[in-house]
């Protein structure tokens, strides 16, 4: 008992003067001071020590949670740098796949180009014999023939100036494939340009492999018009499409040529269709080839997937299409039979 | 049901205690006995046998009964029960085959009744003088007796010498063993819960590193290191005398996540310094969530008071006996306002009632399921059915 309660105790205890009542209820009351004293007591020291140890406790938890926000401050900034750097990779990647398609065109351009070359080179040679021919009519003073041989030539340099124009245009093409995309829209024939492209991507193939040949088979609507797009990202997502359609469709010949042995009656064909549809167009490109198997269907647009051997394939190119035609609005889907044919089909809104 | 409350300083006095209680007519069949592990315990079980009582009896780490707590005595429960609503089973792990002695424990309950409820009573220390892991034991039983089963009790105590605790009837003693007393679940009501009052304190934790209950790493950082630095005690670092349990862990111990929304205290028992480890009461997996503790609000008492009430009230019904199995930490860190949370209870339900303090406590938080606590006041009350 707290030493002033029990001098109290003690003293109530001698006091002749209380009665036994009296001196039980003092002492009762001493009883319960002395208790609620050793609660007090116990409750301040050990508020005190709580109070100590949680300080130290949150001191030093405040301290870790500083650190750490520094180290996610530090791990932020780095993490920006890494995402720049994905950017720029990407960007890298996406010019490499750019500059990838333009190496697959290569072979059709040169084809393209020779044409037109060959008629410069012809009507040259021509008009350079009817000039000399033309010299000697003058010195014979038949001006008749000259007038004519005059005719000759100039039909002949407006042949050259339209080959040439020709060759100009693929050549600017090419170089409107290559440069980095403005992403400005531009009012074009959208089958003029499935065309071209089916031309070109089916000239290279046969460029590199001499065996190679398929039927093509096109439909345009004459209906659709201009469009406004952008044309070299179209144009990509055309040849990317019309490129893995050929690629199928001689991969299953191919295979067929290597189970018999002997040449197959498979021809691959390649099917180019365009479309309007209220307010769409359609750009479907379908072969018969091998199709493509379920448990990869999910994949396909996904970045850097490729089913091509190592080295042939950047698995970019579909990631690449997807994400133009979903810059334009549109969509692009795919169907398949396994075994036997898929159809990509590029739809875009008109009104974009 | 009769019960009454007795205690004494020796088994001559638990003599005297009990033929006084026993004047008046009042014919008791069990004995809950909780007492030192200094006083005799065959001597009591003499006392006992003589009067044809069974005997279910656990060390203790202070015990108490109505208006008497003490240390190093006796306190007895006297329960007047049918024979034939009750059983005392024990079983001995002496081979160190909990689940194989629960199974049987287990299993020869739900021989006697089809709806058993239990009192229970495990060892808190095991074979390797270490605490005992109640949790398995807890975990273990539930999954044999069946979810729906009430049990509740606790783990012996040795008056803090964490040596070596017992759990006896009166013919059988263990140092490793279970003892339960099994009793007809649709004629004796058994209600209970478990209160801790320890509140989470800073962040959460997640152990990164541990083997059982050998834990090593929390987020990474040494447990050791980070748990006396975060306790005011980094200078003890270094101090091979310090005893981590007693000056320190009793007070702050880890408050765990588990499973169904609940919480355990958890309690680093020592320090192993070649492996730079803290050794847990109960195993602490890699992945475990966890906080730093501060010790409960001295409302605490009231809460757990409010709470039993609250259930009192719900099962309008008066009780024939209270056991409350209070955590021997609660001692030190609650003082003299432990003592008033037991008087409370015992004042609340108005009946005799036994108890001591513990290493460890089975039961049930409020609508919780069956589980292990560390820190907790957990408390029962029997009630005969009419």
């Amino acid at each position: 008992m707290n030493q002033n309660l029990q001098n109290i105790l003690d003293f109530v205890n001698q006091a002749a003067q209380l009665s036994e009542a009296d001196k039980e209820t003092l002492i009762t009351s001493l009883k319960k001071a002395d208790k609620d004293l050793v609660i007090s007591d116990f409750k301040l020291e050990r508020t005190n020590k709580v109070k100590r140890t949680t300080a130290i406790l949150l001191e030093e938890t405040i301290e870790e949670l500083e650190q750490k926000q520094a180290a996610i401050k530090q791990t932020n900034i780095a993490l920006s740098k890494s995402l720049e750097d994905l950017k720029a990779a990407q960007a890298q990647l996406v010019q490499s796949e750019k500059m990838a398609s333009l190496g697959e065109l290569t072979a059709g351009i040169a084809h393209e180009i020779q044409n037109p070359l060959n008629f410069v080179n012809n009507f040259s040679e021509v008009s350079k014999e009817l000039l000399e021919e033309m010299l000697e009519e003058l010195q014979n003073g038949d001006t008749e023939e000259v007038k004519t041989i005059a005719n000759d030539v100039i039909q002949n340099l407006e042949k050259i100036l339209h080959h040439g124009k020709r060759a100009d245009g693929i050549v600017k093409g090419m170089l409107q494939h290559s440069r980095k995309n403005s992403g400005e829209k531009e009012t074009i024939d959208i089958n003029t340009l499935v065309d071209e492209y089916l031309r070109l991507a089916y000239h290279g193939l046969r460029a590199k492999d001499k065996s190679f040949n398929a039927n093509l088979e096109t439909n345009y609507d004459d209906a659709i018009g201009k469009i406004n797009l952008v044309p070299q990202d179209i144009g990509r997502v055309v040849l990317n499409l019309i490129t893995n359609a050929f690629y199928a469709c001689n991969e299953k010949k191919k295979e067929l040529e290597k189970e018999s042995a002997a040449t197959t009656k498979f021809q691959p064909t390649v099917r180019v269709i365009t479309k309007k549809e209220n307010n769409r167009i359609d750009i479907t490109v379908s072969d018969n080839g091998n199709g493509i198997p379920k448990q990869i269907i999910e994949k396909i647009f996904q970045p850097f997937f490729t089913t091509k051997p190592t080295g042939q394939g950047t698995g970019l190119g579909l990631s690449l299409s997807y994400d133009i035609v979903k810059a334009h609005g549109g969509e692009l889907k795919v169907e398949t039979i396994e075994g036997k044919a898929t159809t990509f089909i590029i739809s875009i809104p008109t009104t974009i | 049901m009769k019960s009454k409350s007795i205690k004494g300083k020796s088994a001559a006095a638990i003599q005297q205690e009990l033929q006084n209680s026993i004047a008046d007519g009042f014919t008791p069949t069990v004995a809950i006995v909780f007492m030192s592990v200094k006083q005799d315990r065959k001597a009591i079980c003499q006392i006992m046998d003589a009067k044809n009582i069974a005997v279910f009896g656990a060390t203790s780490c202070g015990e108490f009964i109505n208006g008497y707590e003490t240390e190093g005595e006796i306190a007895i429960l006297l329960l007047e029960l049918a024979k034939e609503h009750y059983s005392i089973l024990f079983e001995n792990m002496k081979d160190g085959d909990m689940d194989n002695a629960v199974s049987k424990l287990a299993n020869n309950a739900l021989k006697q009744f089809s709806n058993p409820s239990l009192i229970i009573c495990g060892p808190g220390i095991n074979q390797k003088g270490e605490h005992f892991e109640g949790e398995k034991l807890v975990k273990s039983l539930e999954k044999k007796l069946g979810a729906d089963k009430l049990f509740f009790g606790g783990m012996a105590g040795d008056d803090w010498e964490l040596k070596e605790t017992f759990l006896f009837t009166n013919t059988k003693e263990s140092n490793y063993g279970i003892i339960a007393l099994a009793l007809n679940g649709d004629k004796i009501a058994m209600n209970g819960m478990a209160v801790t009052g320890w509140k989470p304190m800073g962040i959460s934790r997640t152990v990164t590193k541990s083997d059982d209950k050998i834990l090593y790493e929390i987020d990474g950082k040494s447990a050791v290191d980070l748990y006396l630095k975060y306790l005011g005690k980094a200078d003890k670092l270094t101090e091979k005398e310090f005893k981590i349990f007693e000056d320190l862990a009793i007070e702050y111990p880890f408050i765990v996540e588990r499973d169904t929304n609940e919480t355990v205290i958890k309690t680093p028992t020592r320090i192993d310094r070649e492996a730079n480890a803290l050794i847990m009461d109960n195993p602490m997996p890699v992945g475990t969530k966890f906080w730093f503790s501060q010790p409960p609000e001295f409302d605490i008492v009231e809460e757990v008071i409010e709470k039993a009430a609250q259930l009192k009230t719900e099962l309008s019904t008066e009780v024939d006996a209270l056991l409350i199995f209070s955590c021997g930490g609660r001692k030190p860190i609650l003082g003299p306002l432990v003592t008033d949370e037991n008087e409370g209870l015992a004042k609340l339900w108005n009946t005799p009632m036994a108890g001591f303090f513990t290493y460890g406590e089975f039961g049930r938080v409020l609508n919780g399921r069956q589980n292990f606590h560390g820190g907790a006041c957990c408390w029962v009350t029997l009630k005969e059915k009419v």
